[in-house]
């Protein structure tokens, strides 16, 4: 059985009030703010002018380049991948399909792994 | 067209209900989505004055902020996943060993 | 000191002669060879996953940094003016170079020192490639000359360090070391990318030379604000990476939850590079004669004097010998704030900018010394508080005297470089006519002294509490923490090699 979702109120919420008078003060600055017209682009593709200012050519609309900014983000992939891996890895050495899902459970409360089965 | 400082006031909502969700929630994994608000409050700026301003920096970068969100969620997960391994719960103040 | 007569402006785009040969890309060798010492450390642990090559592993890192170190070091004392790279995006001038020597030579010591700390654990080539990605990241952020390199170069750094203070995956303070500094990391870059768009809205661009000119050339009067609240929500991100006041909390338990090495790691290399980001950001992209309404200058005043003071008093009162060091660590990235708040019109600006680079660079040597003797400490299994450093000196003389001259060096004494950085820092706040922040300089430098010698009394004249015991001493951990004491002992008299090209690199910035 389940229940819906409950709003939980509580003196918890009160921290929240900072972010609340944050958001006044913020959009009492940027209301005041007056933007010239959108200047919008030209006549020119847009994605192909993207995939131009990454790799530091310049296409049919205006950018600044990219590149160096491209080949750090290609390093920080890798960086994060290695450090994810690291962290959740579990040791034990059972093999990536011996999570807690994969035993079962006898009728006399013994734990059966997958090897031990004869599937 | 919108004038552009409507789209600030709206990132600057997105920013704040992000705010509010660090502040006040305890789940590290809601403090994940919370962050992963605030970042997008960016990219709705960037985009914004991408074409406010007539050129594509905007756009681009807001390209490289989506990647760098992701790739932080990645260690964020796998840093969870130690918390809920060593603590059994993914509450951040449960975690509270070291004291002042 | 006299003020060094090669002045370049960065707004010049010419390229001065920095002998470019491969097409520019000599300029940013050390990131390359740092790169590539992570692509070796890659292959090696493909080809032998399941070994634990630790002295190789280990041993190719220390190589890596040390060719690194020497290029950088090179090309510091031989190479003169700036270059820009890849149509502005990134710079390579003094100030890159200074502060690349810095993060390069705390990798070399703190690979050096990994040798044994981790030993006997598993993942070791994760670490070693973590470190040593996170070292390219500070190199990149050294380097950068736009909004969008640095803050990709900032998660560059930022990222591997997550994962390393959680390294110890087994121990619970490790692990709720990490989820705090991860937690408030994530949400700091969160701010500092809505800063970025918020300047990107009120400047139209992201390179620090073209927002300094559009700022220069006045931008809508109505525009301030959201230019300000932009200003701001920067300095909170760098305010996070530098471990300064208001945003501090995630320090002292990232500092005594991670492996010491990484401590070390994180307090000295990490905290530079906030503050290169932070020299770069603000006097290149928010020069203080064109953003009139915003005075950034005012509030890195505010920010120095309230870290030093805080985190002065708070080691004061630590029971743990690494929570005092991560406390001091704060105080000291007060110290190293004035030379920003002390960039006042009454200022010798260059020279203000080089004191605190130069601090940044004897504290990178104190400072890894000091938490890699915590390091030893902890491979042998000596316990955490004051008192069960008791009575060490007699057991490990070497090391305690090395830990002695550590500390009597970040306290300002002088054994060591830091009396001539804090010396230099005081002078510069005193031209400034910023007579508070050089008041707060001096009687917190008193008051470390006194959570120093705590440590130092203890190792040298306390009898040890009944069985203290030592096996081995470990060789990785030895050289590694002596030759930081070597280093930080030379730069007393020695430290006119580093402040010329400091002051050269500073004068760059002006």
């Amino acid at each position: 059985m389940t229940t819906r979702p409950r709003l939980k109120l509580g003196s918890h919420l009160l921290p929240g009030l900072a972010a609340v008078a944050l958001f006044v003060v913020m959009a009492a600055a940027f209301l005041s703010a007056q933007f010239p017209a959108p200047q919008g682009f030209g006549s020119g593709s847009i994605t192909a002018s993207i995939g131009y200012a990454i790799f530091d050519l310049s296409g049919p609309i205006t950018s600044e380049y990219f590149l160096v900014a491209f080949e750090i983000m290609g390093v920080l992939l890798v960086a994060a991948l290695v450090g994810a891996v690291m962290l959740a890895r579990e040791e034990g050495g059972l093999g990536p399909l011996s999570g807690s899902g994969s035993r079962d459970v006898r009728a006399d409360g013994a734990i059966e792994t997958e090897t031990e089965s004869d599937h | 067209m919108v004038p552009s400082q409507y789209y600030l006031v709206l990132s600057a909502a997105v920013f704040c209900i992000g705010l509010f969700g660090i502040l006040t929630r305890r789940n590290a994994l809601v403090f994940l989505m919370s962050v992963e608000l605030m970042l997008n409050a960016a990219n709705i700026n960037l985009v914004a004055f991408s074409v406010q301003n007539g050129n594509l920096t905007g756009q681009v970068f807001s390209l490289f902020t989506i990647a760098t969100a992701a790739a932080e969620v990645a260690v964020g997960i796998g840093i969870i996943l130690v918390l809920y391994r060593n603590f059994n719960d993914v509450d951040v103040t449960t975690a509270t060993t070291m004291r002042w | 000191m006299s003020v060094a007569t090669t002045i370049t402006t960065p707004a010049a785009v010419s390229n001065q002669p920095l002998q470019l040969g491969l097409g520019g890309y000599e300029a940013i060798a050390p990131t390359i060879i740092l790169g590539l010492t992570a692509l070796a450390l890659f292959t090696i642990d493909s080809i032998a996953p399941e070994s634990r090559n630790n002295t190789l592993l280990s041993g190719v890192t220390v190589v890596g940094s040390l060719i690194a170190v020497v290029v950088t070091g090179w090309q510091l004392l031989t190479g003169a003016g700036s270059v820009e790279l890849f149509s502005g995006q990134l710079v390579v001038d003094g100030m890159s170079l200074f502060f690349t020597f810095i993060f390069t030579s705390v990798t070399a010591l703190v690979a050096l020192a990994s040798h044994e700390y981790v030993g006997d654990r598993a993942y070791q080539a994760e670490y070693y490639v973590l470190v040593v990605l996170a070292a390219t990241g500070m190199t990149l952020i050294a380097s950068a000359n736009s909004l969008a390199t640095a803050f990709v170069s900032l998660e560059l750094t930022s990222l591997p360090s997550y994962a390393l203070v959680a390294y110890l995956k087994d121990n619970r303070g490790s692990v709720e070391a990490g989820l705090k500094y991860f937690l408030i990391g994530s949400l700091s870059s969160a701010v500092f990318v809505y800063g970025i768009s918020l300047v990107y809205a009120a400047t139209g661009s992201l390179l620090f030379t073209e927002v300094a000119a559009t700022l220069s050339a006045g931008i809508d009067g109505s525009l301030t604000g959201v230019l300000g609240i932009g200003v701001v929500m920067i300095l909170g991100g760098v305010a996070f990476k530098t471990a300064s006041i208001p945003f501090h909390f995630w320090a002292p338990e990232a500092y005594e939850g991670a492996p010491a090495p990484i401590s070390a790691f994180l307090s000295s290399a990490s905290k530079a590079a906030g503050f290169v980001l932070a020299f770069r950001v603000f006097l290149t992209a928010f020069p203080i004669d064109a953003i009139a309404g915003v005075d950034w200058v005012l509030a890195f005043q505010i920010l120095a004097l309230v870290t030093m003071t805080l985190g002065n008093f708070a080691a004061a009162t630590q029971e743990t010998v690494k929570r005092m060091l991560a406390y001091s660590s704060i105080g000291h990235a007060g110290y190293a704030l004035i030379a920003l708040g002390a960039l006042t019109g009454a200022a010798n600006q260059p020279f203000v900018l080089s004191a605190g680079m130069i601090h940044l660079l004897v504290y990178g040597f104190m400072n890894t010394g000091a938490f890699l003797f915590v390091a030893l400490a902890e491979h042998w299994g000596i316990g955490r508080t004051f008192e069960d450093y008791n009575g060490l000196a007699s057991k490990a003389p070497v090391a305690c005297a090395a830990m002695s001259i550590f500390l009597f060096s970040l306290a300002g004494l002088p054994t060591g470089g830091g009396f001539l950085s804090k010396y230099f820092l005081l002078i510069g706040a005193v031209e400034a006519q910023t007579y508070v922040l050089a008041a707060g300089l001096i009687i917190n430098s008193a008051l470390s002294l006194y959570f120093y010698s705590r440590v130092v009394k203890a190792m040298w004249i306390e009898e040890p509490a009944g069985d203290l015991s030592i096996e081995g001493y470990p060789t990785g951990l030895y050289a590694a923490i002596v030759t930081a004491a070597v280093v930080t002992l030379l730069l007393l008299p020695a430290l006119a090699i580093f402040s010329d090209p400091a002051l050269t690199a500073g004068s760059g910035l002006f």
